[in-house]
């Protein structure tokens, strides 16, 4: 049985990282009595994936897991005996069940919505701005030639779909997240901190995944919205 | 919401925690600071299992430290069982704290941030008691780090009122001579049983508010504490033989008979009553050993002549088969944990161990249980590998000696015939790897046994060679591991020298030019360190000097090879005229005043110098299942394996 899991991460949560949160959640789903099935073969894991890994410090609003169970369990079972079990700055928002067959989250998530909210006396907005009126926004960022990983030059400015500036300091921004095309926002922060006269990034921003989409013939479709799920907060 | 900082943004309801808000002052750690370091997450808390105590409902608020980096001190199965067993105490709340590293060190020093607690981020320096565990010699200058980044004074004769008591145990504590200077209080022996009365005691105090000497001097009454300053050492007007300076000790004595001459360690004398935790707390952070811990008995009947927990943690205690079960029910409920481990000194002096671990995979079939130095036989080689589902780990042998003649003098009762059995039946089963520990510099020990460690390591090799291809593994590697000999407190071979550091490290090359056999593989260390060890291991109160020293020249986390500065130590040893030679080289004569002369562990010292004796003729002693030595155990306790019937 496939079961997908809306959750949000926050608070102390944020410094755990991605590997160290997916053991988290499996001990909580074993607290829980939510058995999880294994793959097949030498090495069995548990059938437990994310949408996409969220960068240590950012928090998230809407994450997206999913999970193969072995004991028949209600979407509202799992969402009461999960809670219990979760620390604090995990939550979980909404559950429901899925096809089998449906294609892994993972697979279908293209693009992310951060909100970014950056320090008071910096002129971020303006420097933004500015890029954006460039023809391109190059950016150094660790890639592989023929195998090898380096450093290499990418435009970044077709990963960046959609800038809104909700006040001076606050802005919500999509771009490309799926597992071919993505944007790492810090990628971009680097550079407006660089053109804003800091020599390093001093993490004086909170970021915070807001939505993940896909996309569909009619655009992007919100994976992250569970208001017509059955089994929500 | 600008990034502010960490608690009140995010833990809204800790301010209620701490009652009056003024209570105490609670560390802010902006999250730019926590994103500069590498794992953050060992300096967050909030982990599953934590315990929270209104801090206005608590009267002694304990600080329990770990001397070293999170990820080794939350595998430490002491720091659950007295993190669990003191908050269990009415009105005592235990926190924890570990030694942050390198990077987070920087990070504070420049930014003013001091050592804080895990669960209320409260620094260091308002706790009412900071309790260190001394569980190896080269944690020690951490902890002096950690009283600094605390900002409670060094010197326990600095302190003052408003300082915390700095208490400390484990089984370094033993000597607590070499950390006198810096420990307010010792507590000699086992922590499940004298902790509550203590606080109790400091309760009364506090509310009376009189000042801390007056504590101490209550405290060093206590059954098993030990007030450093409350006694003196006296020293000979003459250098010890063949040192240049360095007296040997006259006396240890307390500075009034009010204090007991010799402090007895106290212990538990029955493990299934002693509470256990069930709920132990569960790291974020991938840790060096993330599982579930099981005591199942504590001491060992063997009785190795090198091996100082052998002697410490005497009488053998066992947890009975059903309490040990309950227990397994009850954490792997509460965690959610695949993997357990079931520790002791030597696995299969558990009787009925076979039964026990079926029953455990019977129940839990998809969790993976290890046990240290399990023997290897036709029975346990199918259990481990039903323990382990299918996979097979390595085998290992602690043999420590290279021939017999060796393995005699230190008492260790392992046979080669029993090794050569172990992996003949071992690789008939397709296992191929064997890891071998040794230990070089041995009291007696000649090339002859040292070219017994490449001889032994090549005859498990051939006894490989001797299974038919189709039955045996595709390959096969052994590996030899050597340390070096460290003699330690409270062992027979106390009063032993300690191998020079040339003579340590003309054995190990001699072993690595005589491992020739291309299956095996050799792991060896230097040996500055080993010599170090044995300097603190039998230090004294001067050796306080030389901690300090090395810890003002940037000693810290000495025991990673990496962050080990042998330079800075030298430069110490210099400035402080401590003396090699006094503290490593030489051999005690029958009458030297050990600096833990007045600590009481119940074995006593004509059992350990009859032991030294038996060894320098190689002579083996049975273990205590086999018959009683007469240890001196019994004088101070009448349980385990002293009153259990023997076969």
């Amino acid at each position: 049985m496939k079961k997908q899991i809306i959750f949000s991460k926050d608070g102390r949560l944020r410094f755990v990282g991605h590997l160290d949160m997916m053991r988290t959640m499996q001990r909580a789903m074993t607290r829980a009595g939510i058995k999880l099935s294994y793959s097949q073969g030498f090495n069995p894991h548990p059938h437990m994936s994310f949408a996409s890994p969220l960068a240590l410090g950012a928090s998230g609003e809407n994450e997206i897991m999913e999970i193969r169970i072995e004991n028949e369990m209600s979407d509202r079972e799992i969402f009461e005996n999960l809670s219990r079990e979760l620390p604090n700055g995990l939550h979980v928002k909404a559950v429901r069940t899925i096809p089998d067959t449906q294609s892994a989250i993972m697979s279908l998530v293209k693009v992310n919505e951060y909100r970014i909210v950056f320090p008071e006396d910096l002129p971020m907005k303006a420097i933004l701005d500015q890029l954006l009126s460039q023809d391109a926004i190059m950016l150094k960022k660790l890639g592989k030639v023929k195998g090898r990983k380096q450093l290499i030059d990418v435009d970044v400015k077709p990963l960046i779909h959609q800038v809104v500036w909700e006040d001076d300091h606050t802005l919500l921004l999509q771009c490309e997240g799926g597992s071919e095309t993505n944007l790492k926002p810090e990628l971009l922060l680097t550079k407006m901190y660089q053109e804003a006269g800091c020599e390093e990034r001093q993490h004086e921003e909170t970021i915070c995944r807001t939505r993940m989409f896909g996309r569909s013939e009619e655009g992007l479709v919100d994976y992250s919205d569970y208001r017509l799920w059955e089994c929500h907060e | 919401m600008q990034a502010a900082d960490f608690l009140l943004k995010y833990d809204s309801g800790l301010k209620k925690l701490h009652g009056k808000e003024d209570f105490v002052s609670t560390v802010h750690v902006p999250d730019k600071l926590l994103l500069s370091v590498q794992k953050p997450a060992r300096y967050i808390g909030g982990e599953v299992n934590t315990v929270y105590k209104d801090l206005s409902e608590v009267d002694t608020h304990f600080c329990f430290c770990f001397p070293d980096v999170y990820d080794v001190g939350m595998c430490h199965l002491g720091l659950q069982i007295l993190y669990s067993g003191i908050n269990s105490y009415d009105r005592v709340f235990c926190e924890r704290t570990f030694a942050p590293w390198t990077d987070m060190e920087q990070v504070m020093r420049e930014n003013d941030i001091p050592l804080y607690s895990l669960e209320t981020f409260t620094p260091l320096y308002e706790f009412d008691f900071v309790g260190f565990t001394l569980q190896y010699e080269m944690s020690y200058t951490n902890i002096l780090n950690m009283l600094d980044l605390g900002r409670i004074p060094l010197y326990s004769k600095d302190r003052t009122d408003k300082d915390p008591l700095v208490i400390a145990g484990g089984p370094d504590a033993y000597n607590p001579e070499p950390l006198a200077d810096f420990v307010d209080i010792y507590y000699m022996g086992e922590g499940e049983v004298e902790y509550e009365h203590l606080f109790k005691l400091y309760a009364a105090h506090k509310k009376a508010g009189k000042p801390r000497r007056e504590f101490l001097k209550i405290a060093a009454t206590v059954p098993g504490m030990y007030v450093p300053s409350l006694y003196n050492v006296e020293y000979e007007d003459h250098p010890a033989e063949g040192c240049d300076h360095m007296p040997r000790i006259k006396s240890i004595r307390p500075i009034d008979p009010a204090y007991p001459e010799k402090i007895t360690k106290v212990l538990a004398t029955d493990m299934d009553e002693l509470d256990y935790p069930d709920h132990p707390i569960i790291p974020y952070l991938q840790i060096v050993h993330d599982r579930a811990v099981m005591e199942i008995f504590r001491g060992c009947i063997r009785g190795c002549r090198f091996c100082n927990a052998g002697m410490i943690y005497r009488p053998v205690r066992m947890r009975s088969k059903e309490n040990i079960l309950a227990w397994v029910d009850r954490v792997l409920a509460a965690t959610g944990y695949d993997e357990l481990s079931l520790t002791s000194l030597s696995s299969n002096d558990y009787p009925g161990l076979y039964d026990l671990l079926r029953e455990i995979h019977q129940r839990y079939p998809h969790v993976n249980v290890s046990l240290p130095s399990l023997r290897v036989d036709a029975f346990s080689l199918q259990l481990m590998e039903e323990l382990a589902q299918g996979k097979k780990s390595g085998l290992t042998f602690a043999a420590e000696g290279g021939t017999q003649r060796l393995r005699d003098v230190i008492n260790k009762g392992i046979t080669e015939e029993e090794i050569l059995t172990g992996v003949r039946l071992a690789f008939s089963g397709k296992w191929d790897r064997v890891k071998l520990y040794f230990m070089l510099g041995l009291p007696t020990e000649t090339m002859e046994d040292v070219q017994g460690i490449s001889d032994l390591a090549s005859k498990i090799v051939h006894e490989w060679y001797q299974i038919p291809k189709e039955e045996r593994s595709r390959d096969v590697t052994v590996t030899v591991s050597t340390s070096f000999f460290v003699p330690k407190p409270f062992t027979p071979f106390q009063w032993c020298a300690q191998t020079g550091y040339e003579e340590y490290m003309e054995k190990q090359s001699y072993l690595n030019q005589a491992i020739k056999n291309r299956k095996v593989r050799y792991m060896c260390h230097d040996a500055f360190l080993s010599t170090l060890e044995g300097l603190l291991a039998r230090g004294d109160r001067r050796t306080g000097n030389l901690l300090y020293a090395a810890w003002k020249n940037g000693c810290r986390f000495d025991s990673w090879s990496d962050l080990f500065d042998e330079n800075a130590w030298k430069k110490a040893i210099e400035e402080t005229g401590t003396e090699l030679e006094y503290y490593c080289y030489r051999e005690r004569k029958e009458d030297e005043v050990f600096p833990w002369e007045h600590i009481d562990i119940g074995v006593s010292k004509r059992f350990l110098r009859r032991e030294y004796e038996l060894a320098q003729q190689g002579i083996v002693t049975p273990n205590c299942r086999e018959k009683c030595s007469a240890c001196g155990i019994r004088k101070i306790c009448n349980t385990g394996v002293c009153i259990e019937e023997r076969a």
